[in-house]
């Protein structure tokens, strides 16, 4: 990935792809539209396209990143260590190893994970495209050796304080926290640390985790584990709405837990699963709030979110200040479950959008490129991320879709996500907020003022610095809200405003 | 990460498991041999010539001091492998392909048994602490009267000289003895009594020590014993019988000389078949009045 | 889980590096791994292979299997005529045995097919060259791996009724093996040659030799062989490119078994001197040492053990101990080498002969680090040679310590490949090999490294993980 964007850099070239030529990849590849190639497995394939000088340069310089990459080994004499190239081989310098992190290309993802399993390893499969059989095998296998597979398609884990995949700085505490939504996971073990709490273990399930073919084998696991874990106090579980039976596993295994368990299932009613010894939340914030509650031996309080006076006060001036074709609400998401709170609460609002990944009575957009009335996307979704990096890790393109969405006259509200931790961009507001100022401008001058909404998901200890981003951005105008939920509510009180406005 | 290249196990005791993970400490380092616990189990890693133990790798290494291992030092054991130490002084030693030591079984006690006593007892008590035959007969008497076992077993465990007390000892013999399938259902008996008796005392005597009579209580015995007691059941050639004997004996200031004490006042009753008794008896008494 | 929470987290990373990056400059423990995809990136075999690491049948398979290899002691028990050891070259048989897996006379390379010709003259199956190899082509004379039949043959490797062979016994099981005797260096027979020359050595050989030899065999004060091994290991030989230090003890035995026998003292001093003046004396007598030790492993079911590598100069095949006599061949692997002047790669046939039993064993290239003048040969530093030892550690199932290596502070040689490894990690057996002529007759033109290739490993683990479909493991499911 790293000699991708160096070649990327390489100017005029339109798009470098350097990846193993796996049989998805060889696909991914064609699909983007890198060309068709005949290649053995094993081989590494460098997909350049741009000027033919621009190429020529690509190339060389993808040669020199690999062959300094394989270069070494036998000529350097005594003191070259040999390169390990399997489990088996980092378990036989040291038994020590107890934890396999996995993101080789899925065709090869689940054997590697089995191996890992079989040398008595936990492990988490940041790899998705791993077939169902092949997870299920896994899962059973563990559960038998009372290990956990975190995953597949698991990117957000906490072990023992070690964050993993794109995870968060977050203080150790009594809280538990065990769910198959990354970007969930963040938000909720972020909200516990804001509030002065900490996390014992943030253990991860994987995207399908809880479909009826798995039946939640990862999440009845992690359940137990911190249910079993002296250090855990109280346990929070993030999920959306599970197959009904498996809904009912779980709910009945953390009911059966010696600790309180806090649930949100993500579109669910909260009263529904709140029952002995469960407390349903309704939202992400919610979720880490009536945690924390539950740690310091309080009561879990669902208190609804509440637009401040001041806040309602700058939604009508802003609106005021609008153009009477303004009217819509643009979501831009780089957090899948950002996206599927964000929609909920418009939902719970009256507001219903076009998504790529839409909820229940929401509608698909049909040409991702183009937003259609109320729209709220997620860039890191497949469709967006074909032959490039996840926004999270480079949002050039969630910027871009920004700026096209402030130009258009009907956009009133632009709301979005920054997540920073290990995983993410050192710098998610670096091209941002100066795309922000440009675009106002030129709205500005076409007489119309949009609104921005944001929420930042991360702590004080993360790499990136978190005060100086909120500050950028607000100094940019922006209204940076305390949780995901609260930008949505905000962002639902001004469409509102705007409904009233423009009757 | 270890950087030496991995230390070969030679033999690997029969109730060691390398391949299930677990983690644990280096408990104590003597030149030949290191005393691990993982699991709450003890193994120990012991020089090429040592005898093998059921919680025990014998490996090719020399010197266990140069290995520069320390007491409370990590332990990991994962597919095979087992490290000691962390960082550079890291060693890993290699167990997957080992050959496994299995005591022998042996199939029918052969006659002369009583004659084979006599000469193990010869052998033995010249070498054993001068305590060790008399609370061998105090455990023998205490077994009868099931009420006095306690108290009887608490003057023995833990007591006398040695990093094994010859209590211990005493218990290792006359366990060897009463858990072999020859001694019968009496046997069978008499050594569930005893364990459950000693398990209670284990605290009361070293870590090391307690480890290996547990070991003994669940039938576990060294490869010296082992063969020891097959000895004295079959009929080797008397070379032989003396050369199993001796390298028991010589375990140690008294404790295999203090092992064969408890074994010499069980074995008569427990071992000779019924139809040998006879002169078994008039043995038992000989060697009583020795130690008056 | 539950045992992790209580333990430091140590994560083997493998795929994207940024991960391992991260949780280092988080304080984690990480190993990033120079990851490719196993199992020659055959997805499916890939699964398979992974449901073979830790499967106790195989671990206990293997078990059996390195313990009867490391309990084996080989011992030189006689020379006979092939036709008096092997019963499958008995007077009523007309068979010539060659080096490494089956292949047709059609497709044999030209040493092979050169030495098969003059050993057909030497038994005087026919007269002339062309007669000679007009048998061969008709299929009158049946042409088998000397592995089939108990023996092994360096080079083209050929064994034929008339010729001694070295009998080695493994004392602790009873097995015996063959091998033929060493012609010396240039042109030679296993090279190819045929010409009057080296017919009238192969007589010789077969006559004089022989009997003055054979004398000096069942004279032995020692026959043991591997005490004498292990000391040539400390001596700079590796036992397969450079057997010097054990030919010179070897040489020091027979001389004195011979000056206690009753033979005619110009008998004796033609057959010493003949051994006296090649250094490689010894490689035959190791090659058939190494046979008698694998095959104490082999025919273990569920052992994943290789007990045979072989190669004809077409073709590298192997052998599991737990897949019967299944070979499993590709294309050799090319040399990598230093030539002897006027020679290239150009010149070169590939690689051909049995000696490869010596890495089965953990000696030739796994011993390399015993042997660093070797770099001299085959290229490379010193430094190298014990890497490429060290590297062969994690292919084996252990370090077998009957063969020390000062280099390992005195741990044993890499011994037992593990095939299962093998496809795991990437990491190819190591071979020291001499590189022929691709002409027959021409003889030896240079030296060098090469490896095992991968797809022989994977074949075989796709046999084996068929063979142990259905047969009850102790603790999990079938995989």
């Amino acid at each position: 990935m790293t000699v991708s964007a160096k070649v990327s850099a390489v100017p005029e070239i339109d798009a470098a792809s350097v990846v193993m030529a796996s049989a998805t990849n060889v696909e991914n590849l064609a699909r983007a539209g890198l060309g068709d190639f005949a290649v053995r497995p094993n081989d590494l394939v460098v997909a350049l396209s741009g000027t033919d000088r621009a190429c020529a340069e690509a190339l060389q310089k993808a040669d020199e990143l690999l062959s300094a990459k394989a270069g070494g080994g036998d000529d350097e004499g005594a003191g070259a260590q040999q390169p390990i190239t399997s489990i088996q081989m980092a378990v036989a310098k040291d038994p020590a190893h107890n934890f396999a992190l996995i993101s080789v290309p899925g065709d090869y993802a689940a054997s590697e994970a089995m191996k890992a399993l079989r040398l008595g390893m936990d492990v988490m499969i940041f790899s998705d495209n791993v077939p169902v059989e092949s997870e299920l095998v896994l899962k059973r296998f563990a559960q038998e050796r009372n290990l956990m597979v975190m995953g597949p398609d698991c990117g957000t884990a906490i072990v023992n304080g070690v964050p993993l995949g794109f995870a968060n700085v977050i203080r150790r505490g009594p809280i538990g926290v065990v769910g198959a939504s990354g970007t969930g996971m963040q938000e909720v073990t972020v909200r516990i640390h804001q509030l002065g709490s900490g996390v014992s273990q943030a253990l991860g399930t994987g995207g399908h985790d809880l479909a009826a073919a798995i039946g939640g084998i990862s999440m009845l696991q992690g359940l137990k584990a911190l249910d079993e874990d002296p250090d855990t106090k109280v346990i929070v579980l993030v999920s959306k709405p599970p197959a009904p039976d498996v809904a009912a596993a779980v709910l009945g295994t953390a009911e059966a837990c010696s600790k309180p368990v806090v649930a949100i299932f993500l579109g669910a009613d909260a009263a529904s699963i709140t029952r002995n010894g469960i407390h349903g939340a309704a939202y992400l914030a919610q979720a880490a709030d009536m945690g924390v509650a539950l740690a310091k031996s309080q009561n879990p309080q669902r208190k609804a979110i509440v637009v401040s006076n001041e806040v309602q006060r700058k939604i009508k001036e802003v609106s005021r200040a609008m153009a009477p074709g303004q009217r819509y609400v643009r979501g831009i998401f780089s957090g899948g479950t950002f996206c599927f709170e964000a929609q909920l609460i418009h939902a719970a609002a009256g507001i219903t959008a076009f998504s790529n990944a839409p909820i229940a009575n929401n509608r698909k957009l049909e040409n991702l490129g183009k937003s259609v009335e109320h729209t709220i996307i997620d860039m890191g979704d497949d469709k967006f991320t074909q032959g490039r990096p996840h926004p999270m890790i480079d949002p050039s393109l969630r910027d871009t879709r920004i700026r096209e969405e402030v130009a258009d006259p009907s956009t009133a509200v632009v709301l979005f996500d920054v997540v920073l931790g290990y995983g993410a961009s050192a710098d998610p507001t670096a091209g941002l907020i100066g795309s922000i100022g440009r675009a106002k401008a030129k709205a500005q001058a076409e007489g119309r003022r949009v609104a921005f909404i944001g929420y930042v998901c991360g702590t004080d200890q993360d790499p990136q610095n978190r005060a100086a981003i909120v500050a950028g951005l607000q100094s940019a105008d922006v209204f940076v809200a305390s949780s995901n939920a609260e930008a949505a509510v905000w962002s639902a009180a001004l469409i509102s405003e705007r409904k009233g406005a423009t009757r | 990460m270890s950087q030496a290249a991995p230390i070969q196990a030679l033999s690997v005791g029969h109730a060691l498991d390398a391949d299930s993970a677990g983690f644990g400490i280096v408990h104590s380092v003597f030149a030949r041999a290191v005393n691990l616990m993982i699991r709450a189990e003890m193994w120990t890693l012991l020089a090429a010539d040592k005898a093998d133990l059921p919680f025990g790798i014998r490996v090719a290494s020399a010197d266990f001091d140069v290995l520069g291992l320390r007491n409370g030092d990590p332990v990991n054991v994962r597919a095979g492998f087992v490290s000691i130490g962390s960082g550079s002084s890291c060693r890993v030693v290699d167990c997957r392909a080992a050959p496994r030591w299995l005591p022998a079984r042996h199939n029918k006690t052969e006659p002369g048994l009583a004659g084979r006593l006599a000469v193990l007892a010869t052998a033995a008590s010249d070498r054993s602490w001068h305590e060790s035959a008399r609370m061998a007969q105090a455990v023998r008497s205490a077994l009868e009267v099931s009420a006095a076992l306690c108290d009887a077993l608490a003057k023995v465990v833990g007591q006398g000289p040695g990093s094994t007390p010859s209590g211990d000892d005493v218990l290792v013999g006359i366990l060897a003895v009463l858990n072999s399938p020859h001694s019968g259902a009496a046997g069978a008996r008499a050594a569930e009594s005893l364990g459950r008796a000693i398990l209670p005392l284990l605290w009361t005597t070293s870590d090391v020590s307690g480890q290996l009579l547990r070991q003994a209580v669940n039938g576990l015995f060294s490869r010296d014993v082992h063969e020891l007691v097959l000895a004295l059941l079959g009929n080797p050639a008397p070379q032989q019988l003396r050369n199993t004997i001796r390298r028991v004996i010589e375990t140690g200031a008294t404790s295999g000389a203090d092992t064969c004490m408890g074994l010499l006042a069980f074995a008569p009753s427990f071992l000779i078949p019924r139809e040998e008794r006879g002169r078994g008896m008039m043995f038992t008494f000989a060697l009583s009045r020795q130690f008056i | 889980m539950k045992q992790l929470f209580q333990q430091d987290l140590k994560v083997v990373n493998l795929g994207l590096q940024g991960f391992a990056n991260n949780i280092a400059a988080a304080g984690g423990d990480v190993t990033h791994l120079s990851w490719a995809p196993p199992a020659g990136a055959d997805a499916a075999l890939g699964w398979t292979l992974a449901g073979m690491i830790g499967d106790l049948r195989i671990e206990r398979a293997n078990r059996t299997a390195y313990e009867r290899y490391l309990a084996a002691q080989p011992c030189l028990a006689d020379l006979m005529l092939a036709r008096d050891a092997i019963p499958g070259l008995a007077a009523s048989e007309r068979r010539i045995l060659h080096s490494g897996p089956p292949i047709a006379w059609a497709d044999m390379c030209g040493p092979q097919q050169g030495a098969i010709t003059g050993a057909i003259l030497y038994e005087g199956w026919a007269n002339t060259l062309e007669a000679a190899e007009a048998l061969a082509v008709s299929g009158a004379v049946a042409l088998e791996p000397c592995h089939a039949h108990g023996a092994v043959g360096p080079m083209a490797g050929i064994i034929s009724p008339s010729m001694p062979v070295w009998v080695v016994e493994n004392t602790a099981a009873g097995n015996r093996a063959f091998c033929n005797l060493n012609e010396g260096l240039g042109k030679v027979l296993r090279f190819g040659a045929n010409s009057p020359e080296v017919l009238d050595r192969l007589r010789w050989l077969g006559t004089e030799f022989f009997s003055t030899m054979q004398v000096a065999v069942r004279g032995l004060a020692d026959a043991s062989l591997k005490p004498m091994m292990a000391q040539a290991l400390h001596m700079g030989d590796e036992l397969h490119n450079r057997n010097a230090a054990a030919s010179a003890l070897l040489f020091k035995r027979l001389a004195l078994s011979l000056l206690n026998s009753k033979l005619e003292s110009s008998a004796i001093q033609r057959a010493l001197a003949f051994v006296a003046g090649n250094d490689h004396f010894f490689l035959n007598i190791s090659m058939a040492a190494c046979k008698s030790m694998s095959d104490a492993a082999h025919g273990v079911p569920g052992s994943s053990m290789v007990t045979v590598m072989a190669r004809n100069g077409v073709n590298f095949g192997i052998r599991l101990s737990g897949t019967d006599d299944q070979w499993f061949q590709a294309r050799a692997n090319p040399v990598d080498g230093l030539y002897f002047p006027g020679h290239s790669v150009k010149d070169a046939a590939a690689d051909l002969g049995d000696s490869a039993i010596t890495e089965t064993n953990g000696l030739g290239g796994f011993a390399m680090a015993a042997s660093p003048a070797i770099v001299q040969f085959v290229g490379g530093t010193p430094a190298d040679a014990t890497a490429h030892s060290r590297r062969m550690l994690s292919i084996t199932l252990g370090g077998n310590p009957a063969f020390t290596l000062p280099a390992f502070n005195f741990g044993g040689t890499p011994a037992g490949i593990d095939a299962r490894l093998v496809a795991d990690s990437g990491v190819l057996p190591i071979i020291n090999t001499g590189i022929a002529h691709k002409k027959a007759g021409v003889g030896q033109i240079g030296a060098g490294i090469t490896t095992a290739p991968m797809e022989c490993f994977n074949d075989a683990l796709a046999a084996l993980a068929e063979k142990l479909q259905g047969v009850p493991n102790g603790k999990e499911g079938a995989s």
